[in-house]
Formats: C-alpha cells, sequence, structure tokens
C-alpha cells in the first residue's frame, strides 16, 4: 500500500512542482527539505494542495510539521493514514 | 577592559531599564534553537563587545554585519546599537544578489546561527576589510542598502538615535510592551523586520522569536510553541499562511503586512484567519516606518489604505495637474527619516538639508477622512500613443480578473506599434488558473488601446529581491529574451 503511495506522491513531486526534481532524485528516505530535494517555501505550500488533490483527503493541521514533511516516506504514510479513514 | 558605560548611550539605558524590569521578568529572545531572557542581554551582549574590542573595534570603527535571524545575529546588533558602532547591514549573501562590503568599512562581521551551549561571541566571526579606503566615519550610525528594485542600490544613512525614533513611533502604534510575543519571520537585516519590529520588541523587552528563512512547516511549529502576539509578514508570507491555515488564528493582537502592496483579494481572504488583525504598513528603507492603519480599524479601510502618517510624520500629495484626480505622487516629512546617500566609497551621493519633504516615488490619493491609499509607482511609467500610462494602473485593473493571484506589468527595451514595450506577469491566486491568452483577450475590453500589454505571461511565482519586492528587473529581461 505505502510503496504505491510513495510512487504516486514521487511523480507527483516530479510532475506537479516547479522544483526542477527528476524522479531519479526520489528514494523513499529522501528528504524533502534541507538535506533532501530542498523544496522552497513556495513548493511546499504546492505539494500541500497537490497531495489533497491527487490524493483526495485534507491535511489537518496536526499533519503539517515537519516530521510529516521529514521524507518521501514519512509524508506517504502520512497520505496513508487518511486514505484508510 | 572597557567600560562601556562609561558614556552610556541612550539605547544602553533603555536596555538596562528592560533588562532588570520585573515586567520583562522570564521574557525571551530566540531563534527556536538558542534562547536568551531579556536579564541576560547585558551580561551577553557585554561578551560580545569584548570580543570585538579584542580585535580592535572602536567607535571609530564601521562594520559590515552580515546576520541571519539568529539569537548571536540579534545580541551582535543590540550590542552595537547599546555601545554606539556604526554599522551597515548586508543581507546575507543570495546568490542573485551578492553585495560588496562597501570600502569605508574597517571589518567585516557574520554573525552566524550560534552553538546553544557556547557563548554566542563564538558564533560571530570578524574579518578585516582588505579594501578599507581609510575613511573616517562617525560614530552611532546605521547604513541600509536600498532594494534597488527599480535601479542601482545605494547606501541610506541613518542614526541610531532616529532609528530609535522611528522605533518609539511603532511602539506606539502597535502597542508593544512586555507582554508582547513578537514572531520576526522577515529578515532583521532590513528596515522593515529591523526598525519596524525587531528595535521597538526590544525597546519594549517584548519576547521575541526570530525565524531564519521560514516556510509554513516551521512557521506552524513555531507559531504553536510560541504564540505570538504580534508579527511583521510579507504579501508572500500571508498567502502562504492563508493557504496552510486550517483554522482562524486568535493569537494575534497585530498582524502586520508591508514590503510590497497587498493585493486587495489577499487582504480580504487572509484578515478572518487573523481574527481581523491585518494591517498594512507603509514605509521604505530611506523614512522607515511611515504609515499605517489601526488594528481596529474597519476591514475596507484596513484592505485598501495605508492609514494615517505616524506620529510627528507629514505625507502630502502633489497631483501632476487638474486631470489627475488628486492623484499624485506621494511626499514624506519624517523627524526620524535618514540623512542621505552615500555611495561604496562612503561619499555623498545626496545630503538633502533637514526638513527636505522626501519624494517616496509612490503614487497617492488621500480619502476625505484623511486616509492614505497607495497606487503604485511614479516612475514605473511609459509613453504609449502619445500617452503617459502608469504600469501601476494596469497592474490595478488586471488583479481584480479572476484566478490573478499577483500581477506585474513591466516595461521593456524596444518598441511596439504602440510605443515602448510593456509585458504583464501574472502569477495564479489560491486555486486559480492562468491562462495568459485569455487574460490578453480580456484587456482589450478593460483597457484602452495603447494600455494593453504586448504580452501576457503566465509564471509560477514572482522574482524576488531579497527586500520581498517583485524584481522588476528580472522579469524585463525575462521580456527581452
Amino acid at each position: 500500500m505505502t510503496n504505491t503511495t510513495i510512487d504516486r506522491l514521487s511523480n507527483l513531486i516530479v510532475q506537479k512542482l516547479d522544483a526542477n526534481v527528476q524522479l531519479e532524485d526520489i528514494q523513499p528516505e529522501t528528504a524533502l527539505l534541507e538535506s533532501g530535494l530542498k523544496l522552497n517555501s513556495l513548493a511546499i505550500v504546492d505539494l500541500i494542495t497537490a497531495v489533497e488533490e491527487e490524493f483526495g483527503i485534507q491535511f489537518g493541521e496536526d499533519d503539517l510539521n515537519m516530521d510529516a514533511f521529514a521524507s518521501v516516506a514519512a509524508l506517504a504514510k502520512v497520505i496513508d493514514s487518511h486514505a484508510s479513514e | 577592559m572597557p567600560d562601556f558605560r562609561m558614556n552610556p548611550t541612550p539605547f544602553q539605558a533603555t536596555l538596562d531599564h528592560v533588562s532588570t524590569s520585573a515586567d520583562t521578568n522570564g521574557n525571551v529572545l530566540t531563534d527556536g534553537k538558542s534562547t536568551a531572557t531579556w536579564n541576560q542581554v547585558p551580561t551577553l551582549t557585554d561578551g560580545i563587545l569584548r570580543h570585538l574590542e579584542s580585535q580592535g573595534i572602536g567607535l571609530s570603527s564601521c562594520l559590515a554585519v552580515e546576520c541571519s535571524n539568529s539569537l548571536p545575529g540579534a545580541l551582535l546588533l543590540l550590542a552595537l546599537f547599546r555601545r554606539g558602532i556604526s554599522f551597515v547591514l548586508v543581507p546575507p549573501p543570495v546568490s542573485a544578489d551578492l553585495k560588496p562590503v562597501p570600502r569605508f568599512c574597517t571589518h567585516k562581521v557574520v554573525a552566524a546561527t550560534g552553538n546553544p551551549d557556547s557563548a554566542p561571541e563564538t558564533a560571530i566571526q570578524i574579518d578585516s576589510n582588505p579594501d578599507f579606503s581609510g575613511l573616517a566615519t562617525s560614530s552611532g550610525k546605521l547604513y541600509l542598502r536600498t532594494s534597488g528594485s527599480m535601479g542601482a542600490s545605494k547606501i541610506v544613512v541613518h542614526s541610531h538615535a532616529g532609528m530609535i525614533g522611528n522605533a518609539q513611533n511603532c511602539i506606539l502604534k502597535y502597542g508593544f510592551r512586555p507582554a508582547s510575543r513578537a514572531t520576526i519571520p522577515v529578515p532583521i537585516a532590513h528596515m522593515y523586520g529591523f526598525g519596524a519590529e525587531f528595535l521597538p520588541a526590544a525597546l519594549a523587552g517584548a519576547s521575541i522569536d526570530l525565524q531564519d528563512k521560514t516556510n509554513l512547516l516551521k512557521y506552524l511549529d513555531r507559531e504553536k510553541k510560541f504564540e505570538p502576539t504580534i508579527v511583521f509578514a510579507t504579501p508572500a508570507i500571508c498567502d502562504m499562511l492563508a493557504k496552510g491555515y486550517k483554522k482562524p488564528r486568535t493569537n494575534y493582537e497585530v498582524f502586520v503586512t508591508s514590503g510590497q502592496r497587498i493585493s486587495e483579494d489577499l487582504f480580504r481572504a487572509f484578515d478572518p484567519l487573523v481574527s481581523g488583525r491585518l494591517i498594512n504598513q507603509y514605509g521604505s528603507t530611506e523614512m522607515g516606518a511611515t504609515a499605517a492603519a489601526n488594528p481596529g480599524d474597519p476591514l475596507d479601510a484596513r484592505a485598501t489604505t495605508i492609514g494615517k502618517p505616524m506620529n510627528g510624520v507629514q505625507l502630502k500629495v502633489t497631483p501632476k495637474d487638474d486631470a489627475s484626480n488628486g492623484s499624485g505622487e506621494l511626499h514624506c516629512l519624517h523627524p526620524y527619516g535618514f540623512e542621505g546617500y552615500l555611495d561604496e566609497e562612503g561619499a555623498w551621493i545626496s545630503h538633502p538639508e533637514p526638513e527636505t519633504w522626501y519624494r517616496t516615488g509612490d503614487l497617492a490619493f488621500v480619502q476625505p477622512d484623511g486616509e492614505i491609499v497607495v497606487t503604485g509607482r511614479a516612475d514605473a511609467s511609459v509613453n504609449r500613443s502619445g500617452y503617459l500610462v502608469l504600469l501601476a494602473d494596469i497592474e490595478r485593473i488586471l488583479e481584480k480578473l479572476e484566478g490573478i493571484g499577483e500581477i506585474a506589468v513591466v516595461a521593456a527595451t524596444g518598441e511596439s506599434s504602440r510605443g515602448q514595450r510593456i509585458a504583464a506577469f501574472c502569477v495564479p491566486g489560491p486555486g486559480g488558473v492562468v491562462d495568459a491568452a485569455k487574460i490578453r483577450e480580456r484587456c482589450f475590453d478593460l483597457l484602452p488601446h495603447y494600455a494593453i500589454p504586448d504580452e501576457v505571461r503566465a509564471i509560477p511565482q514572482m522574482p524576488l529581491l531579497a527586500s520581498g519586492k517583485i524584481d522588476r528587473r528580472a522579469l524585463a529581461a525575462l521580456m527581452n529574451e
């Protein structure tokens, strides 16, 4: 389940964000922010909007924290927790 | 060891009062990693001053200070104000906006993010300036660079005393007090973050939370922990939070936006999320904080005007002719305004007499009740088919179109059949889509033929200067590609 979410999330980052990220840059453990993809302030907001649209979920404010966005896998886990609701 | 208390500066007296007052007991200065309480500040700034002194820095020095929103950076600025040492605030290098150290600086001082377990001076690196010209400068000055939005950067001269006057105006306007909790997500190396928020909050002994390179996740995390009552933001930060807030906030007494004009749509969308406490401040590097609405003013006044001038500040609009309907360039007489401009060598480029009205370069009109509406830049105009076209006018009309979040109209080199070429760059608003071809079609209905941009382009985000203002020269360059 999570693997599929990771794949969908990775594709979404490559296709929907204007952040110059290629699919080969992304591993499940790749950090989204400083030490990894270095998504900037605007890209983070775009990512949240794109994930909500793609997965048909609504993040709660408690989800919008550094831990949830620590890596692709971490964010996929948060997405899965919403999808199973 | 130098005795810093021999000739106390006015700032030192206030800072000493703040540090010992029972009202500020427990109030903090934090960057999220390191924290100091106000009663530790005299000892910590003494340590920094001794460190500077050991490198030969004193009242005859002038420092180029590169300072991020960190605790060591904030303490360094407080130490320099305490002692009255002159310095140039050099924003941290951004590749596109790299600025050299002016030749009248004796040293370059960089304040990095500190290690919480070490004294703040260990995060401060001092180098003498190899290009120092030998020019002697006065003490007690603060030098800031202009943003250079429409031209080359100049160095703006302020006195520490003037900055403190400016800060006292902000205390009066925004109600800074020991119980205030001030979040600073904008650079403290610029007039806005330093002069309008950091200094007033420090003089009031408020708790201060410095955020370096903020983003939505950082902001939400720190907001939850710090519970700010006042913040100074930009339209870009308002837009970010408008998208990220899932529920309205009730902790803000004042939520200030400045740096560039906020679109009325964004203002009206974001204001309810901060309980109707959003206000638009008007200011500049030259004049400091100049005008702002009051947080209690009705929404319409806050969303469309910059309110009335701050204490002791005079603003007047000088219409070009009778046909301008009372709209014209905004002039300012500010008791704490700048002293003039210097070049990189430290020579005066201009040094106006005191009591000289400053031309802001902004267009405005005054409403019957005295509130001022700023409409755009006076110098952003082009001649098209014999008509003078103000680019700001086009922006104001097109920004109302559905889907548009932000718009900038710029002039480029080269001529079209209508005169100097102009282009509109549009960024979609929250959930909006910008169809450049459709917008240009709509221009034919909304604008006189001579004002229709030769080109409309949709871009994902505006290029920004380090100051947060739209980089119009970068946009013009895009058009010339």
